[in-house]
């Protein structure tokens, strides 16, 4: 099954991605390949706008660095107020699911 | 990549901001290499490698679009940050730099906004009154005509005539319009009340002419000049406000003006004003050019001159169409008339005619508050110097540190940019109730008074000032604190450095005594000039006098005995009241009657038959008393005018033109024309100055309230000023009283306004007394900045050589030489400003001369007296801190 993302969701899985440490965007894309198997469809490209809107929240920081095939290439580092932001909105997410999964779990009786 | 921004920011964020595309693309071009790498490693072509890698990637440019647009927005926030940060922490810095040295800030923010402040008020005066336009359509077309007849006197001027108007007016070429216009003081009744107020008669196309409109109805129109049409009035907007409640529905209803009814048809805008004539109704003057023209000049004249024609081009043609004047009307003007008078056309640019002289007083004022704008910005620069030197080790410690010398540059822009800006908008404030206050004290002396304000324009002169100020003593603080490590050095002292810093203040406080020398010198001719003139016997006594104008309806006392009647009740019920001494009544009160009608006389025992012009004023039996002018002979009685005896009065003046060394009692006097009865002088009036102090005493005929049959008539006298002298009271405690006894004879008497004759001679001297209090605020002004200034210069030169007095002290001088060559610094630098300046006063008093009355501009005592009262401010501003460096311990400085 795939299954495409909710609006704001992206944001949520950058920054869990990054709790494993800094990543470049590529390595994001990967990770999240990793850990939804195919059932999720991301478009890479659209990895980007979100991280540097990450960035400008100032949930990310964004550094140049060389990449393990040494490559410049951009690495991403989680900040503390983006670490609470993921803590807050995993909560909430988790919510969310909880009780849209109790309504549509409800029997008739 | 750093979120905090930091000092250098800014520049790093410009380069940076021009690979924002790079940027993205190569982080893009990073990621898909890699995937493509990986597509490679599972065994794909390259290029097949690459195409899965871009379809993986989706849309290149609109992912590639978004990312930049918020890098961008990154940047300019960014960007924004810095710039308010860097902005917040120069003024946190400057701020708090300045309330370190709270005396400092103080006196300089005071002493530039006093300077802002006076500027601005001035300029705002003189940019309202003189350099505006006026609020006509065209206005720099508009032009006054009237006419000079320099025969009869030196400046005599007068109005136009119904001929002179319609020989200009229907031969003028130069000319695109001429209209025409006479001021009365009308008898009004509504249906409620009878009051008086200014008539203006217009012809028709003079209100179009100068744009003005109608809140109600219609204005005076052309049709209106035809001598059968209905008499048609207009109501000035106050007037309908004050006497009709600002009635929508008054058009249509009637008014009575000198008890002829006329239809009202239209109310004037209110934001319209005739050029420095105020309205209360307006009606048509009916002029026609086959009327029976004469010789009376009463007609203000305004011309529009034809587009592209110059003011001398209408000079000149005008001149032509006077010369031929007498043949166009011969019977008005004979050709001895012309030569004996050398009746001339004026021509003025109607803005000059309304300013005149005005404008030369508020230039002098406006050069005169920029000397102590002047002053006042070379005091605070002085501060300043005295606060870098306070600041050189500061400063030194900050360069050695590494401090740019652009930063520090910036700094001291910014303290200066901030006290300068604070002083605009105290000045602005200053300004503004500044203002106020003036126009308050000029009621009558100042031209388009009702238009004076702070306007944008002025508001941000003010604020230009400050900034230029600000900016000027940034510089001057920034040239004076080059990089100079001496104070780093132990105990140094830098004595080279400050004795320049020494000297450049020195040159700053001579120049300010030097101006201060210029405006007290000024205003000390100002007021000499000032009390000169209240010392100008006028030839009468002013005080405890009330004078108010009585409005007869013309057209109810229309015989000389009703008339009369009236004005001896009123005397009577007037002499009555307990605290009236005595009253009188006159047709042209001294010091306001502008209109001394002139007229012929002939002096037959001289058997000349020499054009003469004498002013003339109708009065009342016990006048003279009531203004307490003496008269020799005998004055008038009610029974001369019941019995027409003739009798008159002349004035000294004139008995010594006429009969000089004769006695003139007994003599008779008339007008010229026609074969009529000669009026027998039986007394002889003291002088008075009618038109003034400037004005030598007037030659004046007091004719009686009823002329001798056959001579000229003007008419039964419906309008008289009133002159009351009272003894033990108040005269303005009357009013009351005064009003119940006229209205007792006729409710229909229209009272106008009331005042003292003390007011009157005060209003007439508005002008010298006006100029005299701005020139004195602004000398006093300069004179306490210039203390200032020198105290502060002596202070600083003790507390810089206090080590010096000290080794002097030890080497045995006394304290008293001490404090004597402090002391004799000051003097001299006083002496230097006091020479200079009174070489330029010299010069600059002598624009005064127009306004000086009775003092010479380069008069001696005020120029002595404010020398030495100068060069005694010098002594006591250096008095303390002479004495202070006399109290200097040896062993205190020595020891460090």
């Amino acid at each position: 099954m795939r299954i495409e993302l909710l609006q704001g969701t992206l944001d949520m899985l950058i920054l869990k991605a990054l709790t494993w440490g800094s990543m470049h965007g590529y390595g994001i894309a990967e990770w999240l390949e990793r850990m939804s198997g195919t059932a999720l469809v991301v478009e890479e490209g659209s990895l980007y706008p979100a991280l540097h809107r990450l960035a400008k929240r100032g949930w990310v920081k964004a550094e140049w660095g060389l990449s393990e095939n040494k490559r410049r290439a951009k690495y991403y580092t989680l900040t503390a107020e983006g670490r609470r932001q993921l803590a807050n909105e995993t909560k909430s997410w988790e919510r969310f699911t909880q009780v849209v999964g109790k309504v549509l779990a409800a029997q008739q009786a | 990549m750093k979120w905090k921004p930091d000092r250098y920011g800014g520049l790093r964020s410009l380069l940076w901001r021009r690979s924002v595309d790079e940027d993205v693309l190569e982080e893009f071009e990073h990621h898909i290499a890699e995937r493509t790498a990986a597509n490679v490693a599972r065994g794909m072509t390259p290029s097949a490698a690459r195409e899965e890698a871009l379809r993986r990637f989706g849309d290149v440019m609109r992912a590639a679009r978004e990312t930049i647009e918020i890098d961008e927005s990154i940047v300019r926030e960014q960007k924004r940050m810095e710039l308010f940060d860097a902005l917040k922490r120069e003024l946190t810095h400057s701020v708090r730099s300045l309330v370190r040295a709270p005396v400092f800030t103080v006196v300089a923010v005071v002493t530039l906004a006093l300077g802002i402040g006076a500027s601005t008020a001035v300029y705002t005066l003189l940019k309202t009154v003189v350099l505006d336009p006026l609020r006509y359509p065209a206005s720099e077309r508009l032009i006054t005509i009237d006419h000079e007849t320099p025969g009869i006197s030196a400046g005599s001027v007068w109005g136009m005539s119904s001929a002179s108007y319609f020989h200009f007016k229907e031969r003028a070429r130069t000319l695109d319009d001429l209209g025409i216009y006479a001021v009365n003081q009308a008898h009004l009744r509504t249906t409620s009340e009878a009051t008086r107020g200014i008539a203006v008669q217009v012809s028709g196309n003079l209100l179009s002419m100068l744009g003005a409109r109608a809140v109600l109805g219609r204005l005076i129109e052309v049709a209106d000049d035809d001598p059968g049409a209905p008499r048609v009035v207009v109501l000035g907007h106050e007037f309908w406000q004050t006497h009709f409640g600002g009635d929508p529905n008054v058009v249509g209803g009637t008014l009575g003006v000198n008890g002829t009814p006329m239809e009202i048809v239209g109310v004037l805008d209110g934001g319209f004003k005739l050029p420095e004539q105020d309205a209360d109704v307006l009606y048509a003057r009916r002029l026609h050019p086959t009327m029976n023209h004469v010789n009376w000049h009463y007609l203000f004249g305004i011309g529009r001159l034809k587009a592209g024609v110059s003011l001398d081009a209408a000079r000149a043609e005008l001149a032509q169409l006077t010369s031929e004047l007498d043949e166009a009307y011969p019977s008005v003007y004979g050709s001895g008339f012309m030569e004996g008078t050398k009746f001339a056309t004026r021509v003025r640019d109607l803005r000059e005619s309304i300013v005149g002289e005005l404008a030369n007083t508020l230039w002098i004022l406006l050069g005169s508050v920029g000397v102590v704008l002047v002053i006042a910005c070379v005091n605070v620069a002085n501060l300043f110097l005295v606060r870098s030197e306070s600041r050189r080790t500061e400063d030194a410690i900050r360069s050695a540190l590494g401090a740019r010398r652009g930063h520090v540059f910036v700094q001291s822009v910014s303290e200066s940019l901030l006290i300068a800006l604070a002083a605009g908008a105290i000045g602005v404030w200053l300004a503004d109730g500044g203002l106020r206050l003036l126009v308050a004290m000029a009621p009558s002396g100042l031209a388009r008074v009702d238009e004076i304000g702070l306007s944008t324009e002025t508001v941000f002169f003010g604020f230009a000032i400050a900034a230029i100020a600000g900016l000027v003593f940034a510089l001057f603080r920034f040239l004076h604190g080059h990089t100079d490590y001496a104070p780093l050095r132990e105990g140094g002292r830098g004595l080279t450095a400050s004795r320049a810093r020494l000297r450049a203040r020195s040159v700053l406080v001579t120049a300010q005594v030097a101006l201060a020398v210029i405006l007290l010198a000024s205003a000390g001719l100002m007021l000499r000039s000032f009390r000169a003139m209240h010392r100008v016997d006028l030839g009468l006594d002013p005080e405890n006098v009330l004078t108010f104008p009585v409005y007869l309806p013309v057209s109810e006392y229309d015989t000389y005995e009703k008339a009369t009647r009236f004005w001896r009740e009123l005397s009577d019920r007037i002499a009555a009241i307990p605290g009236v001494a005595s009253v009188g009544g006159t047709s042209s009160p001294p010091l306001i009657g502008s209109g001394c009608a002139i007229m012929t006389v002939t002096p037959p025992t001289r058997g000349t038959d020499r054009l003469d012009c004498v002013p003339n004023m109708i009065i009342t039996p016990g006048w003279f008393d009531a203004m307490g002018i003496p008269v020799s002979g005998r004055a008038p009685t009610w029974a001369d005018i019941d019995n027409q005896t003739g009798a008159v009065v002349i004035s000294r003046a004139l008995a010594d033109r006429l009969w000089p060394g004769e006695d003139p009692i007994g003599r008779g006097l008339k007008v010229p024309t026609g074969d009529g009865p000669y009026y027998t002088i039986i007394g002889v009036a003291g002088d008075i100055r009618a038109g003034g102090v400037r004005e030598p005493p007037t030659q004046l005929v007091y004719y009686p309230l009823r002329e001798l049959e056959g001579s000229p008539l003007w008419g039964p006298v419906t309008s008289l000023s009133i002159m009351i002298r009272t003894t033990g009271v108040e005269p303005d405690q009357l009013v009351p009283v005064v009003r119940t006894a006229i209205a007792s004879i006729d409710r229909g008497a229209a009272i106008g306004s009331v005042s003292s004759f003390e007011d009157i001679v005060a209003r007439s001297m508005i002008r010298t007394t006006f100029t005299t209090v701005l020139l004195g605020i602004a000398g006093v002004m300069a004179l306490v900045l210039s203390i200032v200034g020198m105290y502060g210069v002596i202070a600083y030169t003790v507390s810089r050589r206090r080590s010096e007095i000290g080794i002097r002290m030890a080497l045995g001088a006394r304290a008293d030489e001490i404090a004597r060559m402090f002391l004799l610094q000051s003097l001299r630098l006083g002496a230097i400003g006091v020479t200079i300046g009174l070489v330029a006063t010299a010069f600059t008093t002598n624009l005064l001369r127009s306004l000086l009355f009775g003092v010479e501009p380069t008069d001696p005592l005020t120029l002595v007296a404010v020398a030495f009262s100068l060069l005694v401010v010098a002594g006591l501003a250096s008095f303390i801190p002479a004495a202070r460096a006399a109290t200097v311990q040896p062993t205190e400085t020595l020891r460090t």
